[in-house]
């Protein structure tokens, strides 16, 4: 008996010793959980009791948590380190605090990879520079030495490192940005950097190209242009942050500030771009414009992603752009020097209705084009134009190139200038075109008509070798039956009717002898005992239910082939903080 | 000699046949109506009982059907040879209407009866509203087919009563989508569903004669039950009748997939929050179950066309009638030709406007 009062007591103690355990563990820092995590089995226990026992000192004493991961494969169930270290992190409950800052290595044997995160807020103190070079020193231990105990040691220097770097205020705005918002008049900055890299991830080389570009298009086209890059975009949208630093930088030329930004932000789980514009430039940049600007640059920001920026992707790639946006102030020969003061006209008769500057056409093609049209326009009272251009955007997209050819040239037939206008932009031989189709001075609905007439011309000209003979065929076909009934003709292949017609004539068929011969049947077994039931004599009672599995299917969705390109975030008009407008759109990567 | 009863005209000595939707007995000849209820042996006042399951299945050996098939008729002095279940038939020498009583008494005697309700000059009118609609007949069935033979027969049935109680599990899935830019997703969640509970059935018929097409007795259901009455043997006069020649034990199996079904659907019906429900499995047991013998009044027809029988069954209370029929392959080609042009003319208008 005596015995067993002691053992119990003994069990008492060892409860109680367990529960206070957990109530004097640290409540900002889980401690029930190792911090290095040796799966590849690289560690001894006591070198592993070791790394531990550091790591959590670390975490206590710079409020910043501390986890090291060693993987002998990382598991199909993941699709990158990152999932996994997201995972990881999140599953296991590490961090330090509310905010759950933390640092995490996860080192994956099987592929000799490592990935080096930081969670919470910590990583918006510090500059992105000094994780790159705590990064660094993580991978100069591993090459060297391989993984082993070392490695923890040098996590946990490189972290005090890391840590040291940041700044004395969280969340510190940069130096060009006002301390009173409310207070700032905006003026036109004087010697204003074209290019700013806080982010660092721009050679010397790179960044003296760029200006040079930046003060060409600046020259000639009185909008300013900058391009700026930085660690963060400090909780403010990417958006916002270019065009706080567009406007309190005091960019812009003219008297409307016009001109554009385009900023970088090489913030860990904020990466993106986004080009700003405003003023005049706020027309110019479309969301077709933003997004075909953005189609060029994607590639170029992923491969940098993928590689650290080891071959300067990021710098060709806005070098790329900004030839890209130096096409876009182009102005076509035609285009009247001062637009405010156009008169509109109508031209020649005699003027042609081909134009093929991007040579997409033989002399016989346009000749016979020609005689077609002229044909045409003798039978209806109006015009019909086809464009083709090497150039895909002349300061708006397709659609406005194709208005602005057909105003500016005096292209319309009586007081409406009615007529229709096809326009093909093939920026170089192999590449898609695109291409618009519009119409003016036509009754029905012209929304609809420029849509079924492009949608009918989809499969000869939106190809990298375009049939553009059989398209305009098609297009001058779909014009004359808008001259005749004011619609134009639905994208249905000719075959469709027929098809249509055989398959409801054979369902109709089937269903009507079927249903005739259900009714010929009236002997069959009796299933059930419906009628038989005595009235209030179910009962039923639920005992559960279990869930056995659950099975997620998906399918892509389609990708958009339409002449603007697509995937850009993008905002017609928004505000910076201090107040001006603003339009714009950019990408994650 | 096993008992013969004739129903004999009390007036005039004729043979007496039940008027359907009566409850009289009608004399031909003489134009007397006899009620039914005074028609009663002293044999049926005895043996008021009627058939009970436990104790025909005790007495497998003792009171089964007879073997003896000859019998002589007690108007004429003929020998009646029947088969093994016939339990009413006609004298075919003098057309009396005979009652085998011996094979419908005891515990032998039906529990109850549906007397017929639908007379036999009604058949044709039946039998024509039956082949109206019927759109691929052969166009010249209606002159070439010929009713053979009409019989109005009582046949025998176990009606049978339980309740079916115990579980039942269901399979059942939610489906959920949802959608990012890149992707549509589809999610299924199976689940399985334990249920547990009873019902009740009443009255669950299946016919007790193995020469009786048993898809055809099934699709004259249903029969109006609250319309049964007690066994009296003068509801035969002037049909056929036969006993039972398949034990409720058979049969059972039949009814039991049946009541099995309702429950299937009934617990399914019950579901609701799922996306789909369906029976995995069906573990009830019968409890309480009792069964009636019971003749249920079926008119036979026999149709020849091109040679070939077609037999209609017509539910002799509720008039409802049921048989195969010819199926004219032309007339089935002619009437798709017609709804594939109808339909491939539309469509194809259809197209060219939108266009």
């Amino acid at each position: 008996m005596k015995r067993v009062i002691a053992l119990l007591c003994v069990l008492a103690v060892l409860a109680a010793l367990c529960c206070s355990t957990v109530v004097f563990a640290d409540d900002v820092l889980n401690l029930s959980i190792y911090r290095v995590n040796d799966y590849a089995d690289i560690l001894t226990d006591e070198e592993q009791d070791r790394a531990d026992e550091r790591f959590v000192d670390f975490a206590q004493i710079n409020q910043v948590d501390l986890v090291a991961c060693f993987l002998e494969k990382l598991s199909d169930s993941f699709t990158d380190l990152q999932e996994f270290s997201d995972y990881f992190f999140e599953h296991n409950q590490f961090g330090y605090g509310e905010k759950k800052d933390g640092i995490l290595l996860v080192i994956d044997l099987g592929s000799s990879k490592m990935k080096l995160t930081v969670y919470g807020e910590v990583k918006n103190r510090i500059p992105e520079a000094a994780y790159d070079q705590m990064t660094s020193a993580v991978l100069t231990q591993l090459n060297n030495d391989g993984i082993n105990y070392n490695t923890t040691e040098t996590l946990l220097s490189a972290a005090k490192d890391y840590l040291n770097s940041q700044t004395d205020e969280p969340n510190a705005m940069p130096d060009w940005y006002p301390a009173n918002i409310d207070a700032f008049q905006r003026t036109h900055g004087e010697n204003l950097p074209l290019v700013r890299d806080d982010a660092d991830i721009f050679t010397p080389e790179q960044e003296a190209e760029m200006v040079e570009k930046i003060a060409a298009i600046r020259t000639s086209t009185g909008f300013d242009l900058v391009v700026f890059t930085d660690v963060s975009s400090h909780d403010l949208s990417r958006g916002v942050y270019a065009a706080d630093y567009y406007f309190f930088n005091g960019y812009g030329m003219d008297e409307e500030y016009s001109g554009s930004v385009l900023f970088i932000c090489m913030e860990s789980g904020n990466r993106g771009w986004w080009t700003a514009a405003t003023g005049k430039c706020q027309s110019i940049y479309t969301e077709s414009v933003i997004n075909w600007l953005d189609d060029q640059l994607e590639p170029y920001m992923i491969a940098g992603r993928n590689s650290d920026n080891s071959g300067g992707e990021y710098g060709m790639g806005v070098l790329n752009y900004l030839d890209n946006v130096a096409e876009l102030y182009v102005t076509p020969d035609w285009f009247p020097s001062d637009p405010q003061s156009f008169m509109p006209f109508h031209n020649d008769p005699s003027t042609p209705r081909v134009v093929d500057y991007a040579g997409l056409l033989t002399a016989e093609e346009e000749a016979a084009l020609e005689a077609e049209i002229a044909s045409l326009r003798e039978k209806y009272d109006a015009d019909f134009v086809i464009l083709t251009d090497t150039m895909s955007i002349y300061r708006s997209g397709a659609a406005m190139h194709a208005d602005e050819f057909y105003y500016y040239n005096g292209y319309g037939v009586g007081e409406d200038f009615k007529g229709v206008i096809l326009c093909i932009c093939q920026r170089s031989p192999g590449a898609r075109p695109f291409y618009s189709v519009r119409t003016q001075g036509f009754d029905g609905d012209q929304y609809e008509n420029e849509e079924r007439m492009s949608d009918r011309l989809e499969d000869s000209i939106y190809h990298e070798n375009p049939d553009v003979y059989k398209g305009a065929e098609r297009f001058l076909h779909d014009a004359e039956r808008i001259c005749k009934s004011g619609r134009a003709p639905r994208n249905i292949h000719y075959k469709v009717p027929i098809i249509a017609a055989l398959i409801a004539g054979l369902i109709a068929g089937l269903v009507t002898v079927l249903s005739l011969r259900a009714k010929m049947k009236t002997v069959a077994a009796a299933a059930a005992a419906q009628e038989y039931i005595v009235p209030g004599s179910f009962k039923r009672r639920e005992l559960g239910d279990m869930l056995v599995n659950v099975v997620v299917t998906k399918t892509a969705k389609p990708k958009s082939s339409s002449s603007g390109g697509g995937g850009s975030s993008y905002s017609g008009s928004y505000s910076s903080s201090g107040g001006g407008s603003f339009s714009g759109g950019g990408r994650s990567f | 000699m096993e008992s013969v009863k004739e129903f004999q005209c009390p007036a005039c000595g004729a043979a007496l046949a039940f008027v359907p939707g009566t409850q009289e007995v009608h004399c031909d000849h003489c134009g007397k109506d006899v009620p039914v209820s005074i028609l009663q042996t002293q044999q049926q006042e005895a043996e008021s009982r009627g058939f009970d399951w436990g104790d025909y299945k005790r007495n497998l050996d003792g009171e089964h059907l007879t073997n003896t098939n000859i019998y002589n008729c007690q108007s004429c002095g003929a020998i009646i040879e029947t088969d093994a279940t016939t339990a009413a038939t006609k004298c075919p020498y003098c057309d009396s209407n005979v009652v085998l009583t011996d094979r419908l008494s005891g515990s032998l005697r039906p529990n109850a009866v549906i007397p017929f309700q639908i007379k036999a000059s009604e058949l044709p009118g039946i039998v024509k509203a039956f082949y109206k609609g019927k759109k691929l007949l052969p166009t010249n069935f209606f002159n070439s087919a010929k009713i053979s033979k009409t019989l109005g027969v009582y046949v025998p049935f176990w009606l049978y009563n339980c309740r079916l109680q115990g579980a039942v599990n269901l399979n059942g899935t939610i489906v959920t989508h949802y959608s990012d830019k890149d992707y549509d997703y589809t999610s299924t969640s199976h689940y399985l569903l334990a249920r547990e509970g009873e019902m009740a059935f009443q009255h669950v018929p299946v016919d007790a004669s193995v020469k009786m097409d048993n898809n055809l007795m099934d699709s004259i259901e249903p029969f109006d039950f609250s319309k049964m009455v007690a066994f009296n043997d003068a509801y035969l006069a002037g049909y056929v009748a036969d006993h039972f020649d398949s034990d409720p034990d058979a049969e059972l199996p039949r009814a039991d997939a049946r009541m099995r079904n309702s429950v299937s659907q009934m617990f399914a019906g019950a579901e609701s929050g799922y996306t789909s429900v369906s029976v995995r499995n069906n573990a009830m047991k019968m409890v309480d179950a009792a069964v009636q013998y019971v003749l249920l009044p079926v008119y036979l027809l026999h149709c020849e066309y091109n040679g070939k029988m077609y037999q209609y069954a017509i539910n002799g209370q509720t008039g409802k009638i049921v048989g195969e029929l010819p199926i004219s392959k032309a007339q089935a080609f002619v009437f798709f030709l017609k709804a594939f042009a109808i339909a491939a003319a539309i469509a194809f208008a259809v197209c060219v406007l939108l266009q």
